[in-house]
């Protein structure tokens, strides 16, 4: 009887996810001849019970992010999060700004 | 009096808080700056929170169950936390698009993220948002 509560328990519930911080960096005036797109890195950090195996995953997104645009990237949007499991976690890095090229 | 006192706990919980804020840099020369404001929420629930309620407020072997459902339940949600666990984490991504909705110029200045949560007990609105001043 009990396996039949938790086990739904488990399923819907070994899925939940914490937002701790989103920063938003300076917008830069764009004029209208350039041409502006949206760039996006994400990377991970797996935690099992509290040992840490990738310590620069937030460089590899800045990195990544950097990669996708040769000219200016403003407005950056960072968020910082955790996706909670049994056992383990991850924390996740979510980088987006704004690319002027032109 | 068990009651009662879940009762005030109830009465009183509910409350704001704020996890995280910061401003960036303003610029008062380039024009006139009007206020903007985007606010993203989802809605965060402590499941582990409400097992612990449930077992304070049973007795005997309900109490007992209850007990078991907060272990299970804190084990399988192992991880840091800001406020109540959220069911999706994408709620927060679109708060860069929302931003150039409201200034559609794309000049902001005096940028302040703010990370905040208005809470009642193991239910929450977790909210991110932002304040700046758009200049036009």
């Amino acid at each position: 009887m009990k396996i039949r509560i938790f086990l739904p328990l488990m399923l819907l519930t070994g899925c939940t996810h914490s937002v701790h911080m989103q920063h938003v960096s300076d917008f830069d005036h764009v004029s209208a001849a350039e041409k502006r797109s949206v760039v996006t890195a994400e990377t991970e950090q797996t935690v099992v019970l509290g040992f840490v195996f990738d310590t620069d995953y937030v460089d590899q997104a800045k990195q990544q992010l950097m990669a996708q645009c040769n000219g200016r990237l403003s407005a950056v949007t960072t968020q910082y999060s955790t996706s909670h499991s049994f056992l383990h976690w991850t924390n996740k890095i979510r980088m987006q700004g704004l690319c002027s090229e032109g | 009096m068990r009651w009662t006192a879940l009762l005030v706990l109830a009465l009183t919980a509910g409350c704001a808080r704020l996890d995280h804020v910061q401003i960036g840099s303003i610029d008062q020369s380039q024009g006139e700056l009007v206020p903007v404001s985007v606010r993203l929420s989802e809605t965060g629930f402590d499941a582990t929170a409400a097992a612990e309620i449930g077992r304070i407020a049973s007795r005997g072997r309900t109490a007992e169950n209850f007990k078991q459902l907060r272990d299970i339940l804190a084990l399988i949600n192992m991880g840091p936390r800001t406020g109540n666990p959220v069911f999706d984490d994408t709620y927060a991504q679109r708060l860069q698009e929302y931003l150039l909705v409201e200034c559609p110029g794309g000049r902001l200045t005096g940028i302040r993220a703010i990370r905040e949560a208005k809470s009642a007990g193991p239910v929450s609105g977790e909210i991110v948002g932002v304040d700046a001043y758009c200049i036009r």
